[in-house]
């Protein structure tokens, strides 16, 4: 069983965190902390070791949109400055090497004009911090990677000619793909995880 | 539950290599296997491997992939073993001898077309009515980092490898809304047959695995697993990507 013993420690605001533990558990996972992003850094400073941390983010609307100033700040501190940190300390207690995976916003990859500039631009800055980690990781044997999918509110706006999905199983099995050994190689790099939305976008702008 | 259960793979070039690893894990996870390759007795040899290994059906179909009546003969053959095919793995291709473009043969370069990119051309083309008629379906193609991690002296290779991923995109486009997932795995360095000169001159190891976050080459088995993934039904929101799996070798793109 890949995950067997294994410290896994998931924090964020993604729907489905029992599907995902589920999935997790299949793989013979029995550590797992799940934490909000806040208590997660003190949690992470006290662990002894970890193997695997996973920054679930649904990319839920914050502050006040009258206000831009202060929606950039409050969105650059969630999704891009505490999971840097977060990460950083993880690694720290991968002293075997380990997995550290991201989901983010799919506008990363396509920009559907739903979401305030702030937001697209912390998912592709956690796109690129994936490949920065994993440039700097690397060789303490910590591999980082993301998904991306289409995010909580944006689905009624958006083309899914796949279907709105397998969910959160789905989602699960993917997290426990990536830390399975059968992911090992992969690193600085995301899944797309979004229904074909990609395409499918494209389609609908320009027109059939 | 396995992640093939139940499904029925074509793997092109299974015979050895990476295609070999992708059909081990295949079976592993419980699909039956159709090996498609233009060396017959070794494909055969293989085919007997893994089925006694596994327990799962493996055999093997001759097939000159550049050839679209070849390519029709073995999936009418293939549909009469197994009566059903479910994925479909665009694996087979040559990795040509390093030269500088002005100095590459004319026909090196038509070979690396006609084998590493019009072949899976071929095989998606005489695949896709059959799926498009059951609306289920999917294919993985093989493509490779080396489109953005450019290195020296191979541009057919890098040219058909960075096609690939662009007809993955336009497949997945086309073949969206009848439910029909279209991606492709790019390896980073591995170590395999087709490499194994290289890797063998002075430095020629060291190298690669210096430029790998990682710091390792990979071996065909450690690819093996996305490709299951990809044909999985867990993938199923996936379509018309690329997953690297290179161990971090390339940057920001």
């Amino acid at each position: 069983m890949d995950l067997e013993n294994k410290n896994i420690i998931l924090t964020g605001s993604v729907e489905g965190m029992e599907e995902i533990r589920a999935a997790l558990t299949k793989k013979g996972a029995s550590a797992i902390a799940f934490l909000e992003k806040e208590k997660c850094h003190a949690h992470v400073k006290n662990a002894e070791e970890i193997d695997a941390l996973m920054i679930l983010d649904a990319y839920e609307a914050v502050g006040g949109a009258d206000d831009e100033e202060a929606l950039w700040n409050e969105i650059m501190d969630r999704y891009v400055r505490q999971n840097y940190l977060l990460a950083m300390e993880a690694a720290q207690k991968m002293r075997a090497g380990g997995n550290i995976l991201f989901l983010y916003s799919s506008e990363a990859f396509v920009r559907t004009g739903n979401y305030a500039d702030a937001y697209v631009i912390a998912a592709g800055t956690e796109r690129a911090m994936i490949n920065v980690l994993a440039q700097r990781l690397g060789k303490a044997g910590i591999a980082v990677k993301g998904i991306a999918m289409a995010q909580k509110g944006e689905e009624d706006a958006l083309h899914f000619p796949l279907g709105k999905g397998s969910g959160p199983e789905a989602l699960g099995e993917t997290l426990a793909f990536l830390c399975s050994e059968d992911a090992a190689y992969i690193s600085g790099n995301t899944i797309l995880m979004d229904g074909g939305n990609h395409l499918a976008y494209r389609r609908y702008q320009i027109g059939k | 539950m396995a992640l093939l259960t139940g499904k029925t793979a074509i793997i092109t070039g299974g015979a050895q290599g990476i295609g070999k690893a992708i059909a081990e894990k295949y079976l592993a996870e419980e699909a039956q296997v159709a090996i498609v390759d233009i060396n017959c007795s070794l494909a055969e040899e293989t085919a007997r491997e893994l089925e006694g290994r596994y327990q799962k059906k493996c055999r093997a179909f001759y097939a000159d992939i550049t050839k679209e009546e070849d390519i029709q003969k073995a999936v009418q053959e293939i549909l009469g073993e197994f009566s059903r095919i479910d994925i479909l793995v665009n694996n087979a291709g040559i990795q040509p001898r390093s030269l500088p473009f002005w100095e590459i043969p004319t026909k090196d370069w038509d070979k690396v077309m006609e084998l590493d990119l019009r072949s899976v051309y071929l095989f998606s083309k005489v695949l896709a009515p059959y799926f498009i008629e059951r609306k289920s379906g999917t294919i993985v193609n093989t493509s490779s980092v080396s489109g953005l991690y450019l290195w020296n002296q191979c541009v057919h290779y890098i040219t058909a490898k960075a096609a690939i991923i662009d007809m993955t995109r336009a497949m997945a486009y086309e073949l969206m809304d009848y439910g029909i997932r279209v991606n492709a795995v790019a390896p980073g360095h591995v170590d395999t047959e087709l490499n194994a000169k290289s890797l063998q001159e002075p430095g020629g190891r060291k190298n690669r695995e210096d430029q790998v976050a990682l710091g390792k080459i990979a071996l065909p088995k450690d690819l093996a697993g996305a490709f299951a993934y990809a044909a999985s039904d867990y993938a199923g929101q996936v379509t018309g990507t690329v997953i690297y799996v290179d161990g971090g070798l390339t940057q920001l793109k």
